[in-house]
């Protein structure tokens, strides 16, 4: 589905991205770890074009995403989504949820645009991620973190993507909240056949939803496997430093 | 008993009217230990932190309870006489350690003025002390870094050097209030620990306040589960993590990803967040509570004892008491 390789990113001379290559099969979760500064941001923003690569190619379904002059050429529309981190700065804050969630149509050609513009697909999408019809014509304002991330998660499958990005979907939201949308992300993996990058720093949200990780570190993947395997046993020392530092419950203080 | 809050309740005024924020909020400390208030967005659990020192902005209202902190009710002090505790005696650790810092002032001198100002001594030991203080947060260059400004350093760092200036009075009691979400996870680690070994060498007790429950297992001696305004659950960590028998914390604890197979989908409490605005007549847990009732709806629990290290507040304590350890 997607092949990138030897991409690298300088930012005025800063390196952010060092020479990456990954590649993420159809229908699969891979799961991009790491701390602040380790890339995986960058890495997402260069996949959906809102950043110029320095170096390096990116492959969807077998087609070069940025060409030789430097310039993004778009995979069909609505092919690739994605979805940030914080519903409350993601979502414009003047639009009514059904401009939102409509406004990636405006992207496709006009017979798709009139069938999913449709009163009955909408009410369907909304169902779809656990909204009703009645939120359709309500702003961002009166909905909580969860529902707001819902909502972005709307307009990202509106049009039958193939491929997501998960920038962090869950990291603003509270933990009680976050499991419904993890769920939700599974679920529609399932019915849709979608194929997620799936960006965190939260090991446990990472080793829960993903089939393979890549490990970053300071630009750099470190380390690159099946998930279980990877979190059984890591090779190298930051990934070994990396897993152990998460504050686990089985680890609870005897008192 | 070192520090007790009883029956606190807080109201916040706003254009909106009141709103309650804690209601009937009792908790101890120990000298020498280390409790967590854990608990979501709207649980209360940073205003209960605030509250202590006296932070509470203009449109909080205390309307009940009183704190008591070494036979004095804190909530009776003048300014004047808390703003004696803060700093000296009770030292306050933020979330973001940029806004805590003097952005315009050197580490070095931000740290010696608190050590002057509370240790009363001259400048010359202050430098010294300054020194031997940034040596305790595992600052390997404590020379080089008091003459930095604080943007000069890395997240991590500025937190060391926060917890620095906290424990520099030495305080008897450390409120930290998401003192770690701000960080690294493999900093966060380093952190947790460091905070561990001062409260153990220096014998500081610690209040600490988070959302995060690995956190609370890693360091906590007792930990506080709140839920909109109202302490739910209370006790030994390991008794309250594995054997929780509120609906909140357990569904909270059956929600997290940590340990469970990817095939199979997570546990979901159901509903939104707590909103202060809309506080039910009867539990505050109601709209989400997989085992209420009708008296739920009405009336609000009272606190049960599950055993003398574990107390909660439920109707239907019952429940889950002999229901098998979580974790």
């Amino acid at each position: 589905m997607l092949t990138i390789k030897n991409l690298s990113k300088q930012f005025d001379g800063v390196i952010a991205v060092e020479n990456i290559s990954i590649s993420i099969k159809r229908g699969q979760t891979y799961g991009l770890v790491g701390e602040s500064g380790s890339g995986k941001s960058t890495i997402g923003n260069i996949t959906i074009g809102l950043l110029e690569p320095t170096s390096g190619t990116i492959k969807f379904k077998e087609k070069e995403l940025w060409n030789k002059k430097g310039k993004f050429i778009r995979p069909p529309a609505g092919m690739m989504q994605i979805v940030f981190q914080d519903p409350q700065s993601s979502l414009d804050v003047r639009f009514t949820i059904k401009d939102i969630v409509t406004e990636p149509l405006r992207a496709l050609p006009k017979q798709m645009q009139k069938e999913k513009f449709s009163n009955e697909y909408l009410v369907q999408l909304m169902r779809r991620v656990g909204m009703n019809e009645d939120h359709l014509n309500r702003y961002p304002h009166e909905f909580s973190g969860g529902q707001r991330q819902r909502i972005a998660i709307a307009r990202a499958i509106i049009t039958d993507p193939e491929f997501i990005i998960l920038d962090e979907p869950t990291s603003a939201l509270d933990v009680s909240v976050q499991a419904q949308i993890l769920n939700l992300l599974k679920q529609l993996q399932k019915e849709m056949k979608l194929t997620y990058l799936f960006i965190s720093h939260d090991m446990s949200v990472i080793r829960y939803m993903c089939d393979e990780i890549g490990v970053l570190y300071r630009g750099r993947l470190v380390e690159e496997g099946e998930t279980e395997k990877l979190f059984l046993s890591p090779q190298e020392e930051y990934t070994k430093r990396l897993f152990s530092s998460l504050p686990r419950l089985s680890t609870v203080k005897e008192g | 008993m070192f520090l007790q809050i009883k029956n606190l309740s807080v109201t916040f005024n706003s254009i909106y009217g009141k709103t309650d924020v804690l209601e009937d909020v009792s908790l101890h400390v120990n000298k020498g230990e280390i409790i967590g208030i854990v608990g979501e967005s709207g649980s209360g659990k940073s205003v209960t932190a605030l509250s202590i020192l006296g932070l509470l902005d203009r449109n909080a209202e205390i309307t009940n309870g009183e704190i008591i902190y070494k036979d004095k009710n804190l909530l009776q002090l003048s300014e004047k006489e808390i703003q004696l505790l803060r700093g000296k005696e009770i030292g306050m650790i933020f979330q973001e350690p940029m806004t805590a810092l003097n952005p315009t002032m050197k580490i070095g001198k931000q740290i010696a003025n608190v050590i002057q100002k509370h240790q009363k001594v001259n400048k010359k030991e202050a430098d010294r002390l300054t020194i031997a203080a940034l040596k305790d947060v595992k600052i390997n260059d404590p020379e080089e870094v008091a003459k930095k400004y604080p943007f000069q350093l890395s997240g991590g760092m500025r937190q060391r050097v926060v917890i620095a200036l906290a424990m520099s009075a030495p305080p008897e009691l450390v409120i930290a209030d998401e003192p770690t979400t701000a960080l690294d996870v493999t900093i966060q680690a380093e952190i947790l620990k460091l905070m561990q070994e001062l409260c153990e060498k220096k014998g500081t007790s610690i209040i600490l306040i988070t959302h995060d429950l690995g956190v609370v297992a890693n360091i906590c001696d007792r930990v506080y589960v709140m839920y909109g305004g109202k302490i739910v659950e209370e006790g030994n960590t390991k008794q309250v993590l594995m054997k929780s028998s509120h609906p909140y914390t357990r569904g909270l604890i059956e929600s997290l990803p940590e340990g469970k197979s990817q095939d199979e989908a997570l546990k979901v409490l159901h509903g939104e967040s707590f909103n202060p605005r809309n506080r039910p007549q009867g539990c505050v847990f109601y709209s989400r509570c997989p085992i209420r009732t009708e008296k739920c709806l009405h009336e609000q629990p009272t606190i049960v004892e599950v055993n003398q290290d574990h107390k909660i507040s439920c109707w239907e304590a019952e429940v889950y008491v002999d229901h098998q350890e979580l974790v």
